[in-house]
């Protein structure tokens, strides 16, 4: 090496030029190793562009709008443009002119939002969801992973557009950021091992050892208030996943989370013989979309849209489509 | 050039050597000190602060205690792998050396997440995360301290150990009364840095759910939406522990450094 360095300096810079190049290309990519559960809490965020859904990319003849825009003082929005196309006819309720729009999630929260292992892509109900509404106000909207317990704090602070993260309308959160209006009712739901006989429901949850809950969710409230866990019993994580890990070692007794997930998660391979569900659902909550506070055009455009697609169904056809009761 | 008396040679010698009160004042302790004490007070002061440093000093107490706890049993494993990696015996050595390679090699959130939840149900230790934090934090920081004595070991020079062999006494009597008392002394720094370290390492084990410092600033965070104040909190109380922490290992080294200034 002393007799080239020449040669070892042009080595090391083809090494490191071939590592940007490799760093560029490929994605991060999610570790899904079996023995540490599905999504492990330390994955870095990963950016899954979902395809824009601009309504208006169909050719066709553009009729000029019949309706003034939207107006910030959120009054029922008409149709501003009407695309006929060799699609098909789209209406859009609100055109927020392609605007791009940053959403953060958290993405371990089946069937709501996850990571598809295949295709490294962010997917489900919300991610569905947010395609048809994008459909019908003209938005392009990215999906961005990131920890949910910050997510609030971090919208607030500008970081996201909008969140959407199977997140309940709470009026804390309601302080600091705005809701749109419900798009789905969940509840919390306990889930124990098989072999535990002692927790029958939410009223056992004060005597159990340990329970299980995602750091500022409103899973963690519940256990706190209706299950009275005591706060030095309450185990908190970062994403429920981990929850079920320790739940099926039976580190813990119980777990509390919302019910669509927890199907989701029960129903998965390596828990399906070990979990069950114990009791009903305990509380009522809504989901919300997540903007920030004084973004009302965004706001209002979703409410328009949400309105439209509970008429015509099609939160209907996504639920059966994800089996959500 | 003419002549210099002796005395004016002292005088010059000793101006140079004696340094004044004023520059032998350790200033970055000072400001540091005043720092701290400076934000404290304005924390206490806002009644917000001072409810969230009161909850998130709750975790103070575990974090120390693993810390604590996860040194000593570090200390003693990389003891055992250090005298491996310098070991004759093949097997020593080479056991050592897959242990230090495999665990310098995995990022310590991984070795913690895979300690408590693939290692702990074997040995049916998964209710006390606590515990499983503590055998992690060991594990891993084991192989690092089984370098730092590797490299104290042999930087005592050759003379010492062959002065010793010719004196009759064995391979392991040199390393326990000649070697290793010189060494320990040598990597007193590095080990005090290291368990520096682990202090900062342990509000990893916020992923498995323990109560320490970092997770009691995420929970008041998620609870008042506040992450400024929780992790100004967490902060100040990181760096005040940590800074007694080096003013106690610079105390220890002094007192071990046996004569050397």
């Amino acid at each position: 090496m002393s007799k080239h360095p020449w040669m070892s300096m042009l080595s090391m810079l083809l090494l490191a030029v071939s590592l940007l190049a490799g760093c560029g290309s490929a994605p991060a990519a999610v570790p899904t190793t079996a023995v540490v559960s599905q999504t492990a809490a330390a994955t870095a965020a990963i950016t899954a562009a979902v395809a824009p859904t601009a309504a208006t990319d169909a050719a066709g003849t553009a009729v000029a709008p019949t309706a003034a825009a939207t107006e910030a003082a959120g009054t029922a929005v008409a149709p501003t443009a009407v695309v006929t196309g060799t699609t098909g006819t789209v209406t859009l309720i609100a055109d927020l002119k392609g605007r791009k729009v940053l959403i953060g999630t958290e993405a371990a929260y089946p069937p709501f939002e996850s990571v598809d292992a295949a295709t490294n892509q962010i997917v489900g109900f919300d991610v569905d969801l947010m395609h048809e509404i994008a459909k019908l106000i003209n938005i392009q909207p990215e999906f961005q992973n990131a920890a949910f317990d910050t997510i609030f704090a971090a919208l607030q602070k500008k970081q996201f557009d909008a969140v959407m993260s199977s997140a309940t309308i709470t009026a804390e959160r309601a302080k600091i950021i705005a809701f749109s209006a419900p798009y789905i009712e969940v509840g919390q739901i306990v889930v124990t091992l098989k072999s535990n006989t002692t927790i029958k429901s939410y009223t056992d949850l004060a005597t159990a050892a340990a329970v299980g809950v995602q750091t500022g969710t409103t899973g963690e409230t519940a256990a706190l208030k209706e299950g009275k866990v005591p706060d030095a019993n309450l185990k908190r994580y970062q994403a429920i996943d981990l929850a079920f890990a320790d739940l099926a070692n039976n580190a813990i007794d119980a777990v509390v989370a919302d019910s669509p997930t927890v199907g989701n998660y029960i129903s998965q391979p390596q828990y399906v013989d070990k979990l069950q569900v114990v009791g009903a659902s305990f509380t009522t909550e809504n989901y919300g979309i997540a903007v920030q506070q004084g973004d009302t055009e965004l706001l209002n455009a979703i409410n328009a849209a949400l309105v439209k697609l509970k008429a015509d169904g099609v939160i209907d056809q996504l639920k059966a489509k994800y089996k959500i009761k | 050039m003419g002549e210099v008396g002796s005395s004016e040679i002292d005088q010059t010698v000793r101006r140079t050597l004696r340094r004044t009160s004023l520059q032998q004042a350790p200033w970055w302790l000072i400001i540091l000190g005043l720092g701290i004490v400076f934000v404290l007070l304005a924390m206490i002061r806002s009644e917000d602060y001072a409810r969230t440093l009161g909850y998130v000093l709750g975790g103070v107490g575990l974090s120390v205690f693993i810390t604590v706890v996860a040194y000593v049993a570090a200390l003693v494993i990389g003891l055992i792998v250090g005298l491996g990696r310098v070991s004759t015996y093949l097997v020593a050595y080479h056991a050592a050396t897959l242990y230090v390679e495999v665990m310098r090699g995995l990022p310590m959130l991984v070795i913690i997440l895979y300690t408590q939840f693939v290692i702990a149900p074997m040995i049916g230790a998964q209710r006390n995360p606590a515990l499983s934090g503590i055998l992690a934090l060991a594990l891993g920081y084991g192989a690092y301290l089984a370098e730092v004595y590797r490299a104290g070991i042999e930087s005592i020079e050759r003379g010492q150990a062959e002065a010793a062999r010719s004196l009759g006494m064995s391979a392991g009597q040199t390393m326990r009364y000649i070697i290793l008392p010189q060494a320990l002394r040598r990597v007193l720094p590095p080990l005090g840095n290291d368990f520096i370290a682990m202090l900062k390492d342990s509000s990893l084990l916020s992923a498995i759910g323990v109560s320490e410092l970092t997770q009691l600033a995420r929970i008041e965070g998620s609870r008042t939406f506040d992450y400024f104040r929780a992790f100004n909190s967490a902060a100040i109380l990181y760096l005040m522990l940590t800074l007694l922490l080096s003013l106690g290992v610079r105390l220890l080294e002094r007192r071990t450094s046996s004569g050397r200034r």
